[in-house]
């Protein structure tokens, strides 16, 4: 098994250091050995029986330079010790512990600079007794290159995604890990159109508007065309005329940026036909009359079994590419960060920014919202949700109890889910048993008089 | 795995099952009384199994880390509590003397990871910051219970952390008050783990230790019965405080405290020595800013001790107050010089006495020639030509005069260079060893005889016996009131003595005595020049003395003048301390 060694003869400093590898190793999830020794000789002894066939060398050596030799302390014995066996234990990562300022200049007999002979011995690092901080830094250290050479951990964990940058209406948010952040943000970096595909709700005209973001075309606009207009209308909007003055269409809206249009399978809920022409005028109006425009069109249902070439041109999948948006129900690890948003966004649009509205115990929110089916329309629906429940809640707390309200009043079309949440989440709790929170409210100081 | 406790009532006493079960298994057996179930029995018991039955001992001891999360019935978990804190006990004296012996003697393999499992179960407070950033999540110790988790705002942690942690705890002891008595009880061990923690949980900890301090202080929320634990709890947060407002505030409660004098000693000592520890020069990362770091330090030390002792100055406990700042070990030389005055005024005495036998023999003896006027050096001044002889061409008189003159003034210019720099890097707080308040005093009590003539006459032109008398008085005056005071204060002080009053108040009374002696010598030979024209056809009966006009300097020097004068000056002083009665004489200012 493996082992750390601490050499430090004041208990109490022995214990801190004990902690704070104890603290480290539960943090990294390792199970670790410690040994500890109070002066020279001990030291020794520990080390020798590292270097027995029975015993693992230490991983890491966390080493006071003055500790006891032969019972009287010794501002170097620690130094000596290490000199005697750093070669033997080259694996280990060796850590000096020094409180005195004359390991850094020269000292009364004006001998050589220790600090510098310090070095020689390549030391992990060297912790100057201070901020305990500072030594759990080295320890984490230390031992993260034990994970990796052992790889104990996962490798998702290293290709982790680096935080994502969401905007929604003027706002950005800053959120880390979104699942469907890669291919939105691949998407975006093509020049060509993109077809999105999911059911209703599932955030096309999001996704939308974040590829834009992500493109090139960010300064230009991003224009929107909903799926409640009808054919002639769409066509007035969309298409310039010469008659029209210049700004008026939404292609010229849309010059150097992008074009939403929802519904893109049948817009206006025309009949085959027309949608080509459509198409077909599009496209024309893209080559011959120079806009320059990218194209996303949405459609409300999976790509599977979707009759795609009876529908659109080929000659306009040419020009796009297509991404599919999985229902909400099958990407729940997105659930946490778009109740965080709806809750940012909720907060801005109130008047009073003092009552901001926040989330209480959200790891039960998050199971209790994870665990339901959002069938009847995916992201739109948890907004709904979310909001309502800020909306209700009395205090500016909102805890696990409001969302409960909330989706019982709601009805049957959560019923079956909520209990099935709860009963997932009973099981998940119980391997570590939670009293109710006791939730110190803005109220309950503003009677003591804290504002 | 099951931790169950059956009582069994027997004739005289109730005696508990106590069993540890996984599954079918039962892992650990054991009966014990009422009497018998307690934290120190239950070491003892460690002991006897690892001596007796070590494999009994090691199926408990694997078994600990599964027993730590198990969630334990109300009846049983008091036992249950006693075992894991015996067991957290055993292990760490095991723990130490298998250091001390050979480490690979040790039998119980892992006794260090069990000891810091242990640790972690009983001791962690732990505070999670909430996805949103926007609350603290406190969770207090409690194994064998449900975790007992307390949301706290961070912004107005962050903005009162003393005040909202008090909300906190109150809320907390009336929702459930055994958590929170589990944590005052475990209060230094929590402390101790909590050392290594990481920032948010130790910040929220110094707040909440605040917060239980005045808590109990206030006796509020029925927290008052913790009262013996208060020291403990200001020793921590006096160690961890760089405000120094703040640290006043919570060292002030040690220095109330009604400890026993030895113990309150040490924990002071111990005190100072850690912020000594903690601010001893060191490498840090930015080079520059080693003296920046070491000034800080610095002063933070000297006015932890300032305080310290100037509230054993109040009791009129020298000693002490001088052993602390003796213990800073600082190199600063006016500190130095005035502790040797704390704790050796006599030589200070001693030393200007040496210094004025010298101009006083000439004195003596111009006197006993029995001409007219004082022993006039260098050239006489107009008043003085037309009276009185010429003056004494002697060069070796006027060397002597003029060291022992030039000397008075060195140290003059050397105190008051040394004052002002002192205040300028802001070290300037040992000044209470000067005991600044009586200083000021005699200083009052001198002005009304430099501003008077006949002050003038009565300290040369006195008769002997007079003279002597007056003076006499004056002294013995002035100490019986330091005396009254002294003993006024230390009749309170359990195990006093007279002898001990009398070298108290002796001791302060030299300190004033040679303080006093000091500015007399010079303010009265500086202004006798001044005088002359008053003084008039009079200067003829000034015999002892020396009227010096000497390249740049002239003054007068009367030995009898500033012996007596002296007296008056320390007379009146005491009396001027009748003013501020309700203050000590040996407080700062």
């Amino acid at each position: 098994m493996a082992t750390i060694l601490i050499v430090e003869d004041q208990p109490e400093n022995q214990s801190l250091y004990a902690d704070i590898v104890y603290r480290v190793q539960r943090e990294l999830g390792l199970t670790i050995q410690l040994r500890s020794a109070s002066d020279f000789e001990n030291a020794q002894r520990a080390l020798e029986r590292g270097l027995e066939e029975t015993e693992e060398a230490p991983l890491l050596i966390l080493l006071d330079m003055e500790i006891p030799y032969k019972g009287l302390k010794d501002k170097r014995a620690g130094y000596r010790l290490m000199q005697q066996y750093r070669e033997r234990f080259s694996s280990s990562s060796w850590v000096p512990l020094t409180a005195n300022i004359a390991w850094h200049e020269k000292d009364l007999f004006g001998e050589t600079p220790l600090f510098d002979d310090l070095y020689k011995l390549q030391p992990f690092d060297v912790f100057s007794k201070g901020s305990t901080n500072e030594l759990k830094d080295i320890v984490r250290r230390a031992l993260r290159v034990e994970v990796e050479r052992t790889g104990t951990r996962s490798q998702e964990d290293t290709t982790s995604l680096s935080e994502v940058i969401i905007k929604f209406g003027n706002e950005l948010y800053a959120i880390p890990d979104y699942q469907l952040y890669r291919q939105i943000r691949s998407a975006a970096e093509n020049t060509r159109g993109v077809l999105l595909f999911g059911e209703p709700g599932s955030g096309k005209k999001l996704t939308a508007s974040l590829m834009h973001y992500y493109s090139d075309r960010r300064d230009a606009n991003f224009c929107v065309v909903d799926s409640m207009i009808d054919a002639s209308e769409l066509e007035q909007m969309l298409f310039p005329s010469s008659k029209q003055a210049d700004n008026d269409s939404l292609l010229d809206q849309a010059q150097g940026g992008t074009l939403y249009i929802a519904d893109f399978d049948r817009m206006g809920k025309q009949d085959n036909e027309e949608i080509q022409r459509f198409q077909r005028k599009l496209l024309h109006y893209r080559k011959y009359r120079n806009y320059d425009v990218r194209i996303m069109g949405g459609v409300n249902r999976s790509r599977k079994g979707f009759p795609m070439f009876s529908r659109f041109l080929p000659e306009i999948l040419d020009t796009m590419i297509s991404l599919d948006l999985p229902p909400l129900r099958e990407r729940k690890d997105d659930i946490p960060l778009l109740i965080e948003v709806f809750r940012e966004q909720f907060n801005q649009q109130r008047k009073k920014q003092s009552e901001r509205k926040q989330f209480i115990d959200l790891q039960q929110i998050h199971e209790i919202m994870q665990a339901l089916d959002w069938r009847h329309g995916n992201i739109a629906q948890l907004r709904m949700v979310v909001e309502e429940v800020l909306f209700k809640a009395p205090s500016t707390s909102v805890t696990v109890d409001n969302f409960r309200e909330v989706l019982e009043a709601r009805g049957e079309e959560y019923a079956s889910d909520i209990t099935q949440a709860s009963a997932e989440t009973d099981e998940k709790r119980q391997a570590k048993a939670t009293k109710p929170p006791l939730i110190i409210t803005d109220e309950d100081l503003r009677k003591y008089g804290i504002r | 795995m099951k931790f169950l406790v059956i009582p069994k009532a027997n004739l005289s006493t109730t005696t508990a099952s106590i069993k540890i079960q996984d599954g079918a298994d039962t892992i650990f057996h054991l009966e014990l009384t009422d009497e018998q179930n307690n934290i120190a029995n239950w070491q003892t018991l460690f002991n006897y199994l690892r001596k007796t039955q070590p494999q009994e001992l090691k199926d408990l001891l694997d078994a600990v880390p599964q027993l730590l999360e198990i969630e334990v019935d109300e009846d049983a978990h008091a036992t249950y509590l006693n075992m894991l804190n015996a067991l957290y006990m055993w292990a760490e004296k095991e723990k130490n003397e298998s250091q001390e012996k050979d480490s690979a003697e040790n039998d119980i393999p892992n006794l260090y990871s069990l000891l810091q499992q242990l640790k972690h179960a009983l001791f962690n407070f732990e505070v999670i910051i909430s996805a949103n950033n926007e609350y603290y999540e406190a969770v207090f110790p409690h194994p064998g219970q449900e975790e007992f988790p307390v949301y706290i705002p961070s912004n107005k942690f962050d903005k009162a952390p003393v005040q909202t942690s008090q909300v906190m705890l109150k809320k907390a002891y009336e929702r459930d008050p055994k958590y929170i008595e589990y944590f005052i009880n475990n209060y230094t061990h929590i402390q101790e783990y909590v050392m290594s923690a990481d920032p948010t949980s130790f910040n929220v900890f110094i707040g909440l230790s605040k917060a239980l301090v005045k808590l109990i202080k206030q006796e509020n929320a029925n927290l008052g019965i913790y009262v013996s634990l208060v020291p403990d709890i200001c020793t921590f947060i006096v160690r961890k405080e760089p405000d120094n407002e703040e640290q006043k505030e919570y060292l002030e409660l040690i220095l109330r405290s009604f400890e026993p004098v030895q113990q309150k000693l040490e924990r002071l000592n111990g005190i100072i020595a850690d912020v000594k520890n903690e601010i001893s020069p060191r490498w840090i990362p930015h080079q520059a800013n080693i003296r920046r770091f070491e000034e800080d330090g610095y002063s933070r030390l000297m006015h932890l001790i300032s305080l310290i002792s100037a509230d054993y100055l109040r009791r009129y406990d020298l000693d002490s107050s001088a052993k602390f700042w003796h213990n800073a070990k600082s190199k600063d030389p006016v500190l130095w010089c005035f502790l040797l005055l704390h704790r050796k005024p006599y030589l200070y005495l001693l030393l200007q006495l040496a210094l004025l036998i010298p101009p006083s023999v000439y004195a003596f003896q111009h006197w006993l020639t029995g001409q007219p006027c004082p022993l006039i050096l260098g050239s006489s001044g107009p008043v003085i030509a037309k009276i009185c002889p010429p003056a004494l061409n002697s060069p070796g008189a006027e060397f002597v005069i003029k060291l022992t003159w030039l000397i008075w003034y060195v140290f003059l210019v050397l105190l008051l260079l040394f004052i002002f720099t002192q205040i300028m890097r802001k070290r300037w707080l040992y000044s209470q060893l000067l005991l600044p308040r009586i200083l000021g005093a005699a200083i009052v009590g001198l002005l009304p005889l430099l501003l008077n003539d006949q002050s003038w006459n009565i300290g040369v032109l006195s008769n002997v016996f007079n003279w002597g008398l007056l003076a006499l008085l004056t002294y013995i005056f002035s100490f019986i009131y330091v005396f009254i005071e002294v003993h006024n204060i230390k009749k309170f002080i359990k195990g006093h003595s007279i002898a001990q009053v009398l070298k108290e108040s002796g001791r302060i009374f030299l300190i004033a005595l040679s303080e006093t002696l000091f500015f007399v010598t010079i303010t009265s030979s500086l202004i006798f020049p001044a005088v002359i024209s008053n003084i008039g056809g009079e200067i003829i009966n000034y015999k002892f003395g020396i009227y010096a006009s000497i390249s740049l300097i002239s003054f007068g020097f009367f030995p009898s003048l500033i012996i007596l004068w002296t007296g008056i000056a320390l007379f009146i002083g005491s009396f001027v301390q009748l003013i501020w009665q309700d203050q000590r004489i040996t407080e700062s200012i």
